[in-house]
């Protein structure tokens, strides 16, 4: 669904719901699994309907992740890191049960 | 900990606002959320070129000043403010745990966000807001690969369309709620000639790159089984709500879909400052005084996020501001004198611009009413315009009580993405104009905090 305009640059292993996957290392975690073909990254909350990224600026929660075990990440403020643990699909933690 | 000066933003209101006060020896923090200084428009590509996006070098120019006053200006990036205390009293989300500030005197220059309007399908992956698209390409260089229509409205809307197909993506359509320009609206946009050259160049690039424009015409569907597969297009009438007669289906991956900006008031208004709706400026602003004061003592609001103006808008304001504060401060602001003039003169005809902007592509409340019953308004908690009808049906008109009642704007982003769609349908059912209802309200922290944060701030918790 997207492309890169330049080279890619140097890429670090994640995981993705345990299975291991390459990502470029610095890059907004949300444009990284967008260029590797993921636009799904949760559900929603009481309809469970697949979500993913909106404004790509921090500002609409709809790029929300599990990551390494905490809930309610934006993946779109997140540079992808070696060996970062990726949860898509998990349902946002309501705010007041957090 | 204190500071004397502390700014909220580092985009080009904030940042040239420090440059201004270091170039009279005044020390401030400069906080900001982003890796990098220069807000929404003067974002860097993090590591290598991108071709073609526009080089504009004074995000540059800005960035270097940053550095070469960086005895003075302490900037402070992946900064997040996430409370304002009466003081004022700030709590800030640092990468590496939270801490309080408690300035002499607060600057915030918060910056814009896009106004989305719910359609039927609009939370399906594959829609973004047409600055979400920008970002993607400017900052990580990923752009779609696949056929893309670009929807919504306003200057953004051919921008990020031209700057897209000159990188080549395939951009088909541009679906545009507002008509062509006026001869009236055309001759108040030429009181910045540069700004319309713009825009006519941005034009002439759509039709070179053969991309079809369809104006007075909005996306009244998003088609799709969980992923965009196609958009439907309808014709709109003057107060932009769908017209009946024949729609258009387009096929896409991606669609790119808001309506302009509106000022990013959070801080303002958890600062306890007046506000006041004005259209023009992209609806709810914050009231200031000549100097960029605000109705609460030393706390000034300067650019987009005081209202939308626009990046040499907000740079003007920079530079009034730095030069203000300079002689509140008591140190002389010989060298600014002429700047501030300047950019006052700048911001009188800027101020035209802007209202024949917003004459030709303001919001006008008829988009509202593509919802139907079943769509999404409030994507964090699933509420959907039928459900806010009925609440309202209820009787539970205010916003607390329609937040309560539905849950809607209490979820993660506490309403930033569905705000002004609430608004609307509350001034629909109660018949009362959105100016005269009370504001949306925010409330702390404005991000979810973690257990550890909460404990660094603890020892200091100020009693509300
Ligand atoms: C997505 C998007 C794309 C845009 N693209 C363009 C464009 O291509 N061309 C154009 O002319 N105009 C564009 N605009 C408009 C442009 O942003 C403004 O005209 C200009 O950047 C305003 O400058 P500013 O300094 O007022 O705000 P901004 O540049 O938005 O800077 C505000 C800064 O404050 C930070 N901030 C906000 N809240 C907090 C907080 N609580 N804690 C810490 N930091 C915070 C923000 O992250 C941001 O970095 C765009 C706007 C948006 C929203
Ligand atoms: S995409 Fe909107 S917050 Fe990340």
């Amino acid at each position: 669904m997207f492309k890169r305009l330049d080279g890619a640059g140097p890429l670090v292993t994640v995981t993705v719901d345990g299975q291991a996957l390459q990502l470029p290392g610095g890059m907004p975690l949300a444009a990284a699994l967008l260029h590797a073909g993921i636009a799904t990254f949760h559900r929603s909350v009481r309809a469970a309907e697949p979500r993913g990224p909106l404004c790509l600026m921090g500002s609409c929660f709809q790029c929300v992740a599990v990551i390494d075990g905490v809930a309610n990440q934006r993946t779109c403020r997140l540079p992808v890191r070696a060996g970062m643990a990726i949860e898509l699909c998990v349902p946002p933690v309501p705010e007041d049960a957090a | 900990m204190s500071a004397k000066v502390v700014i909220v933003g580092a985009g080009p209101a904030g940042a040239n606002a420090a440059l201004a006060l270091a170039r009279s020896g005044i020390a401030s923090v400069l906080l900001d959320d982003n890796p990098h200084a220069g807000g929404q428009i003067f974002r860097p590509r993090e590591g290598g070129r991108l071709p073609l996006l526009g080089a504009d070098t004074r995000g540059e120019t800005l960035r270097q000043g940053l550095r070469h006053h960086a005895s003075l200006i302490d900037h402070r990036s992946g900064h997040e403010v996430i409370a304002v205390y009466p003081g004022p009293r700030l709590w800030v989300a640092a990468p590496d745990g939270a801490y309080e500030l408690t300035p002499e005197h607060l600057v915030l220059a918060t910056g814009a966000v896009e106004v989305t309007v719910p359609v039927p399908g609009w939370t399906l992956p594959g829609v973004y807001t047409l600055g979400g698209l920008q970002i993607l390409a400017k900052s990580s260089a990923i752009v779609p690969a696949g056929k893309v229509v670009l929807a919504g409205t306003g200057p953004l809307l051919y921008l990020v369309a031209a700057q897209l197909v000159s990188a080549g993506v395939a951009v088909t359509d541009v679906v545009d709620a507002a008509g062509f320009p006026t001869a009236g609206q055309l001759a108040g946009m030429a009181r910045v000639p540069a700004l319309l050259l713009r825009g006519i160049g941005f034009e002439l690039t759509l039709r070179r790159h053969g991309v079809a424009i369809h104006r007075r015409s909005a996306v009244v569907e998003v088609v799709g089984d969980g992923a965009v597969r196609e958009v439907v297009v309808a014709p709109v009438g003057d107060d932009w709500a769908p017209l009946p007669g024949p729609r258009t289906r387009l096929a896409a991956g991606v669609v790119g879909l808001s309506f302009g900006l509106r000022a990013n008031t959070e801080l303002t208004q958890l600062a306890g400052c007046d506000h006041a709706h004005d259209p023009v400026r992209g609806g709810w602003r914050v009231r200031r005084e000549a100097d960029y004061a605000t109705s609460v003592a030393k706390v000034y609001a300067i650019g987009d996020g005081a209202g939308i103006g626009g990046v040499d808008t907000a740079l003007a304001e920079g530079t009034i501001l730095g030069h203000g504060l300079t002689r509140r401060l008591g140190a002389t602001a010989a060298i600014l004198d002429a700047e501030a003039t300047e950019a006052q003169r700048q911001i009188s005809s800027l101020t035209l611009f802007r209202r024949a902007l917003h004459d030709w592509s303001g919001l006008r409340p008829g988009i509202f009413s593509i919802a139907d019953s079943r769509t999404m308004v409030c994507r964090c908690e699933d509420v959907t315009a039928g459900d806010i009808d009925a609440a309202l049906d209820r009787g539970l008109a205010l916003p607390r009580g329609l937040k309560l009642g539905t849950r809607a704007g209490m979820g993660l982003c506490q309403g930033r993405t569905c705000g002004p769609a609430v608004q609307e349908r509350i001034a629909r059912h109660s018949g009362v104009a959105v100016p005269e209802l009370p504001m949306p309200t925010v409330r702390v922290p404005l991000r979810p905090v973690t257990a550890a944060m909460l404990a660094s701030l603890a020892p200091k918790l100020p009693g509300e």
